[in-house]
C-alpha cells in the first residue's frame, strides 16, 4: 500500500479531513500522520525562514522536515491549506518546495468547506501512481503492440505503438464517451493497419478512462497526469534529465514537472475557462475564424495593444469585444486572448510547482502557434512542441501499457472506478 | 459522560503511574488511561468533577481540562489514524512548559471560592492553564473542548476526526465574509455558543497554540471578546517564577471580582 503523508492546516476544521482520507483510500492509498515533537516545531522559522503565527502552519514544516529526514515511513505527501489564507498559501508552498527539493513526490491544493473527495481523487491517483507505477513509467522503450485511448473532455484520442514506434492515430470531438472511444480506436487501428484482435494491451485514460476502460476491456487504466508526462517526453526525446511539461486542455490545465521521466510534482488547474482552451474557441468563434486560422493569427498579433482587466471567459470576452468595437486588429485580439490564457496560469497554478526547462507543452491547444508563443514570452523560457504533441497522453498510456503485457495492473483503477 | 486531561508538571513529585494508582485508589468509577503526561479519565459528570476537585487540592503540582474525545476514540487513535500525534497533543506539550512555574506560584496561593460562578471564556480556547486555573476558584471556563465534545458524540455526525461539517463552517459567517479562511470559520462556527455565553475573558499571549487554537487568525477571538463588552483581562504567558506569581495573582484577583 502506498503511503501518503497527510500535511494539512485547516482540513480537520473545514469539514474535509474526512473527504481527503477518503480520497487517499480510494486510489489504494495509507494516510500516514508524520511524527514529530514541540522541538521540530519551535526550529521551524529558521529551517524554512518563514514565521508565522499559527501553531497548526508551524507544525506543517516540523512534519514536512520528518518526512524529508526519513524519520516517517511515508511514499509521497499531500500538502493542504485553506483557500483564501496568504500564510496558509507562503507555508503549503515551503513545504511543497521543500519535499521536492528532496525528491518526495508531493501534491499542494488549498481546499474550500465544499472540497469533496471528488476534488481530490485524479490528484491522489496520480500521487499514488507516481510510486505505486514508477517501474512502468521507468521504462524508456516500448515494446510490443499496444493502444492507448484518451477520453478528453473535447476530444477523444487514440494511438497505436508498435516497438517503440508511433504507427497509428486518430481523434474525435467526444460526443458520446464509448461511440466516441470505438470510433478513434477503429480508425487508429485502420491507419496502423492491424486488427484488434492483434493488440496485446490496451490502455485507457483521461476524464472517461474507467468508463471506456470497462468497454474495452482495458488491460491497464491510468490518470492522464502521470501517462501525459511519459507520453511527453518520449515524443519530445527526454526522457533523461529534467523536463516541465505543460498541457493547457478543454476543461482544466496540467503542469507536470519531472526527472527521467517520471514526475515528481504536478499541479492541477482547477475548471477555470477562462484559463483553459475553452476561451480560445470563444474568442476564435467571435472573430469568425477556425481554431488552426486562430492559432496563426495570433502569432501576428501584439498582445500589448489590448488592454484586458479580466481573465474571466465573460469579462475577457467583455474586453475583446470592445477593443474590436474600438477598431482593434483580429491579429492583436487573438494575441491577447493567447496572453490572457497564459498569465492566469501562470498566476494561479505555476507557483505549486518549480519549473524547470525545457517545457514541453502538449495536449490540442500546443497546436496553436499563437498560444505556444506566448508561453514561450510570458516564461522566458525554451518551449517543446514535439511531433504528435496533442497525442501525449494517449502515446503515454500506449507507452506505458506496453509494461502492463507482463503483469495486471487494474487493481487501484477498479477501486478508484 | 465527562472526559478530563490530568498533567503533571514535569517537576511534579509523582509520575504517571502513581497518579493512576492514586485514582484507582480513590475508588472513581470510570476508565482511567496512564499517558506519558498524566491520565486520561471518563465517567459521569459528577463523578469527573469530583475527582478533578478533589486532586487538585492534594497536589498542587496538577493541572486538568476537559477533553472532547471519549477515552480510546479511534478518530484521534495514533494507531488507528496514522501514527502520528494529533494537534491537541503539541498544546499539552507546549502547556507543560510552564506548568513548574505555575505550580510553584499556587503552591503557597490563598483563595477563597467564588459563590456565583460565571462563565469565562479562554484564549487560547484550549488552553490548559486558563481553563485549571478558571476551575480551581469555581468559575465555569468555556473552552473548545467541550464543543467538540458535544459533536464528537453526535451519533449523527460522521465527519471524523472532530465532526466539524459544512454547516458549521458556514455558520461561522456570522463573524465575517467568505473571504476569512474556511479553517477559522469552521473553528467559529464552533466557538459561537461559547462567545454568546461568555460572561468574562481570560486573554494570555501564548507563542504557541495547536489544535482547535492553531489557525493562524485564531486571535479574531480577542476582538470577539472586546467586542462583547464582557470584563476581560490580557496577559503574557510567565517565562520566571516571579512573572508565574504575577500572572497567576493577577488570574485570581481578576476572577474574584466576577463572583
Amino acid at each position: 500500500m502506498v503511503k501518503v503523508a497527510l500535511i494539512s492546516c485547516g482540513a480537520e476544521y473545514s469539514g474535509v479531513y474526512h473527504e481527503i482520507e477518503k480520497a487517499i483510500e480510494m486510489v489504494g492509498g495509507e494516510v500516514v500522520i508524520p511524527e514529530t515533537d514541540l522541538q521540530d516545531v519551535k526550529e521551524v522559522d529558521e529551517e524554512f525562514g518563514i514565521v508565522v503565527k499559527g501553531g497548526d502552519l508551524k507544525l506543517m514544516m516540523a512534519r514536512a522536515k520528518s518526512v524529508a529526514e526519513d524519520r516517517c515511513d511515508a511514499d509521497a505527501v499531500f500538502v493542504a491549506t485553506c483557500f483564501r489564507c496568504a500564510e496558509g498559501a507562503l507555508v503549503r508552498n515551503a513545504v511543497r518546495k521543500y519535499l521536492q527539493d528532496a525528491r518526495i513526490p508531493v501534491v499542494a491544493y488549498s481546499f474550500t468547506e465544499r472540497s469533496k473527495a471528488g476534488n481530490f481523487l485524479l490528484r491522489m491517483e496520480a500521487l499514488v501512481n507516481i510510486v505505486r507505477r514508477k517501474h512502468l513509467l521507468a521504462r524508456t522503450k516500448h515494446e510490443g503492440l499496444t493502444v492507448g485511448v484518451d477520453s478528453g473532455s473535447t476530444t477523444t484520442k487514440a494511438v497505436v505503438m508498435r516497438d517503440n514506434e508511433i504507427i497509428g492515430t486518430a481523434w474525435r470531438p467526444t460526443v458520446d464517451i464509448i461511440e466516441t472511444a470505438d470510433k478513434v480506436l477503429e480508425e487508429a487501428l485502420k491507419m496502423a493497419g492491424v486488427k484488434l484482435s492483434e493488440v496485446e494491451v490496451i490502455g485507457t485514460s483521461g476524464y472517461g478512462r474507467f468508463l471506456i476502460g470497462e468497454h474495452l476491456k482495458a488491460g491497464i487504466i491510468q490518470d492522464e497526469i502521470t501517462v501525459g508526462a511519459k507520453g511527453a517526453t518520449f515524443l519530445a526525446g527526454k526522457q533523461k534529465g529534467d523536463a516541465t511539461i505543460l498541457d493547457i486542455g478543454g476543461m482544466d490545465n496540467k503542469a507536470i514537472t519531472a526527472h527521467d521521466s517520471l514526475p515528481d510534482s504536478f499541479t492541477l488547474g482547477g475548471i477555470c475557462a477562462g484559463s483553459s482552451g475553452r476561451f480560445l474557441e470563444t474568442t476564435a468563434r467571435r472573430l469568425g475564424v477556425d481554431i488552426a486560422e486562430f492559432g496563426e493569427m495570433a502569432t501576428r498579433g501584439d498582445y500589448r495593444k489590448i488592454r484586458m482587466n479580466s481573465y474571466c471567459i465573460v469579462f475577457g470576452m467583455q474586453d475583446l469585444t470592445t477593443a474590436l468595437a474600438g477598431g482593434a486588429k483580429a491579429e492583436d485580439v487573438a494575441a491577447a486572448a493567447c496572453r490572457s490564457v497564459i498569465d492566469q496560469i501562470v498566476e494561479q497554478q505555476l507557483q505549486e510547482i518549480t519549473l524547470r526547462e525545457p517545457i514541453i507543452e502538449v495536449g490540442g491547444t500546443s497546436l496553436l502557434k499563437g498560444l505556444v508563443k506566448a508561453v514561450r514570452e510570458a516564461l522566458g523560457m525554451e518551449v517543446i512542441v514535439p511531433k504528435y504533441s496533442q497525442f501525449a497522453v494517449a502515446t503515454g498510456m500506449a507507452f506505458v501499457a506496453s509494461g502492463a503485457r507482463e503483469e495486471k495492473v487494474y487493481e487501484v483503477s477498479s477501486r478508484v472506478a | 459522560m465527562k472526559v478530563r486531561y490530568f498533567v503533571l508538571s514535569p517537576d511534579a513529585g509523582i509520575n504517571p503511574e502513581e497518579l493512576v494508582f492514586r485514582i484507582m485508589e480513590s475508588g472513581f468509577q470510570g476508565i482511567v488511561k496512564e499517558t506519558c503526561f498524566g491520565a486520561i479519565v471518563e465517567g459521569e459528570d459528577e463523578e469527573v468533577d469530583k475527582l478533578a476537585e478533589g486532586l487538585r487540592e492534594e497536589y498542587y503540582y496538577l493541572f486538568s481540562k476537559e477533553r472532547g474525545y471519549p477515552v480510546g476514540d479511534k478518530r484521534i487513535c495514533r494507531a488507528q489514524r496514522g501514527g502520528g500525534a494529533r494537534t491537541g497533543f503539541y498544546q499539552i506539550e507546549y502547556e507543560s512548559e510552564f506548568l513548574p512555574f505555575i505550580s510553584e506560584a499556587l503552591k503557597d496561593l490563598k483563595f477563597e471560592k467564588v459563590r456565583s460562578p460565571k462563565k469565562v471564556i479562554v484564549h487560547p480556547i484550549n488552553s490548559l492553564i486558563l481553563s485549571d486555573l478558571i476551575e480551581r476558584i469555581g468559575h465555569k471556563p468555556l473552552t473548545m473542548m467541550s464543543e467538540i465534545g458535544k459533536l464528537v458524540r453526535d451519533p449523527e455526525i460522521d465527519a471524523p476526526p472532530r465532526n466539524i461539517t459544512t454547516e458549521d463552517v458556514i455558520r461561522g459567517l456570522k463573524y465575517g465574509s467568505i473571504e476569512m479562511p474556511s479553517g477559522i470559520r469552521g473553528r467559529l462556527g464552533v466557538w459561537d455558543e461559547l462567545i454568546e455565553e461568555a460572561e468574562a475573558g481570560l486573554i494570555a499571549n501564548y507563542e504557541y497554540a495547536f489544535g482547535c487554537a492553531g489557525c493562524t487568525h485564531n486571535d479574531v477571538l480577542i476582538y470577539l471578546i472586546k467586542a462583547k463588552k464582557i470584563p476581560y483581562v490580557w496577559l503574557n504567558l510567565p517565562k520566571t517564577p516571579e512573572e508565574a506569581k504575577e500572572f497567576v495573582g493577577k488570574i485570581y484577583e481578576f476572577l474574584s471580582t466576577l463572583g
